[in-house]
């Protein structure tokens, strides 16, 4: 069905006094708002508002049983649905002490790759790149470079099957549960996927080498990174909670790093912790574990010109480009692992109630690290649910950022000063329509 | 099959949003039919986005199956081309979740990834509110739209369909 889309901007300036107001900023998840004020020079305010409505997942999920978590919470969002479910999981299994197994850990893991080439890739090619390439959209884009829109489409079409094969479904999986999987792939849709795979590395190359053409923009502002690290892999699945300024933390201590609270103009809960916020993500994951990217990978990032440290966000967006790559060779990898070792269709591991049971699951998702913990009950039901989404844990260092900006961008005109405001929120890949959690009743007044 | 298929039929929308369900329906009903012609494959398109792109791929005609909002009663019935229902150039932002069938035929348009002839069968919702079965309205419409597709699968491919097959 065709729907309405209307973006009326409020763009005035004349060096001393900027106004800009852009309603629903374009190629984003989600609906969100940049306000810019600037009085005689000074910076009044600048924000990103949120205004999708917010979810009510986590008091959905109290009273059902648990089988249902994964499912119900992967509803949460259609891109990251894997991701959703596979944290939802991991919490549950650590609540009821479930032990799953290493066939079960293994198609986990193609399932999350599968995921996070979907996300950067749409990202990167049809929410970065018009940016860079003169076009408003990737519609224009098809029309002006014809080639790398086809490109991407492969390349998602494949990451998607990928998804599909081992999840179920695409978007929503069926297949996983607690414990393992309830539906198995034939051996021939395994080698036929690493097929595909082998015959995309041409199209892998093309990608870094597209990405290393375009003028990122530069600007940097000192920030805390967090992700998930694991003893020996870069890796999306479990792992301690490692931060570049801090000592690694154990997953179920979840909420002394992230620190929510709410923040008046957004419907969103903000994170902090060492510093006033941090940043979660694809750049968060590259200065964590670097050492542990595939070798065509860490050429990539080089030939990007991506080193740690890096304080410039809109290099967010060549981290996942690097991760595109890592993500493509670790595929290759795992299917031969899976080829190698057959797949053994295994019912799900054991599950036993007990009382008072209470865990957390930490998944490195496209966007960075989500966390679900949940409180289960003898009976199964569950009595308590907490979700920390990544987007959420983005927006406090997205505003610091647009505030570090906007002062070094006076002098250019009120148009550019947007685009570059755009941009760097869309450099952050948020995905609004996850981050929200409370009804925002109060009006802020001009 | 003696022949390849030439023709797909592509039902579209989401089963869970009232009306919207139309065009999944109608392609769930015509898959069953003993009387379908030769060379012609039915699939359930759902809410697939741009992952539809590559389901038309190497067909000559695309029938698509899709509830459209054209200001008629509900449950009317319309044929139409692509060509004469083409959403003009205006820039459309594309997301992830929300690629609907005009973003679709819109970007394979763009990139030639459209077969030579395209078809859509448009039914009026009444109402596509979540989690609600069709309306009476759409309900008795569809046999009429079974009929519809039936006679249009049974009639000669276009001349210009038909050139791309030497």
């Amino acid at each position: 069905m065709t729907k309405k889309t209307t973006r009326p901007d409020g763009v005035t300036g004349n060096g001393k006094e900027v106004r800009i107001n852009v309603h629903h900023v374009t190629r984003v998840e989600g609906h969100g708002n940049i306000v810019v004020d600037v009085r005689d020079g000074s910076l009044e305010r600048c924000e990103l508002e949120i205004v999708e409505t917010p979810r009510f997942f986590e008091a959905m999920l109290r009273g059902r049983p648990y089988l249902q978590a994964s499912h119900i919470t992967s509803r949460i969002c259609g891109i990251c649905a894997c991701g959703h479910a596979t944290a939802s999981l991991r919490a549950t299994e650590h609540a009821l002490n479930v032990q799953v197994s290493e066939q079960t850990k293994l198609l986990r893991k193609l399932i999350m790759h599968g995921e996070m080439l979907d996300s950067h890739i749409l990202h990167v090619y049809m929410l970065v790149a018009p940016d860079f390439l003169g076009v408003g959209s990737v519609i224009p884009l098809a029309t002006s470079h014809p080639d790398i829109v086809k490109r991407a489409l492969r390349m998602k079409q494949f990451a998607g099957d990928l998804c599909a094969t081992f999840a179920g479904r695409h978007t929503h999986p069926i297949a996983m549960t607690v414990g393992g999987f309830t539906h198995f792939p034939e051996r021939e849709q395994v080698e036929a996927l690493r097929e595909r795979a082998e015959a995309l590395m041409p199209d892998v190359d093309a990608t870094v080498e597209l990405f290393a053409t375009l003028p990122w923009p530069q600007f940097e502002r000192e920030t805390e990174f967090v992700a998930l690290i694991q003893p020996d892999e870069y890796g999306f699945i479990d792992g301690m909670i490692g931060s570049t300024e801090n000592a690694p933390i154990p997953v179920d201590e979840y909420r002394t790093v992230t620190n929510e609270r709410l923040e008046v103009h957004s419907t969103a809960k903000h994170t902090a912790h060492k510093r006033e916020s941090y940043m979660v993500g694809a750049l968060a994951r590259y200065h964590l574990k670097h050492e542990f990217l595939h070798p065509r990978a860490k050429a990539a990032a080089a030939h990007l010109g991506l080193s740690a440290p890096c304080f410039n966000p809109y290099y967010n967006s060549v981290a996942q480009v690097v991760e595109i790559v890592h993500c493509f060779d670790d595929a290759i990898r795992l299917l031969d692992t899976v080829l190698e070792r057959g797949i053994t269709p295994e019912a799900p591991a054991p599950v036993h109630l007990r009382p008072g049971a209470r865990g957390a699951g930490a998944v490195d998702v496209p966007r960075g690290i989500l966390f679900h913990e949940y409180q289960i009950g003898e009976d199964g039901l569950i009595e308590e649910a907490n979700c920390v989404i990544p987007t959420g844990q983005n927006l406090g260092n997205i505003d610091r950022d647009m505030r570090a900006l906007v002062p070094t961008l006076l002098s250019e005109p009120v148009e550019t000063i947007t685009q570059r405001l755009e941009m760097l929120v869309r450099a952050y890949d948020p995905c609004i329509s996850c981050s929200t959690h409370f009804l925002n009743v109060e009006f802020v007044g001009n | 099959m003696a022949e390849c298929a030439r023709t797909l039929v592509l039902g579209v929308g989401s089963l869970i949003r009232g009306d919207d369900a139309i065009g999944v329906l109608a392609a769930q009903r015509l898959r069953a039919r003993p009387d379908l012609p030769p060379g012609v494959v039915v699939r359930d398109g759902g809410t697939a986005g741009l992952g539809l792109i590559p389901m038309w791929e190497g067909f000559d005609r695309l029938v698509l199956i899709d509830a459209v909002e054209m200001g008629l009663p509900a449950g009317a019935i319309r044929r139409f081309t692509w060509d004469e229902a083409r959403v003009s150039g205006h820039e459309r932002a594309l997301s992830a979740h929300q690629t609907d069938l005009a973003d679709a035929l819109l970007l394979a348009e763009t990139l030639k990834m459209l077969p030579p002839e395209v078809v859509i069968f448009g039914v009026q919702p009444g109402s596509m509110e979540w989690d609600q079965p069709l309306s009476s309205a759409v309900e008795r419409a569809l046999p009429d739209l079974i009929d519809a597709l039936l006679n249009e699968l049974r009639s000669e491919l276009t001349d210009g369909a038909k050139n791309t097959l030497d």
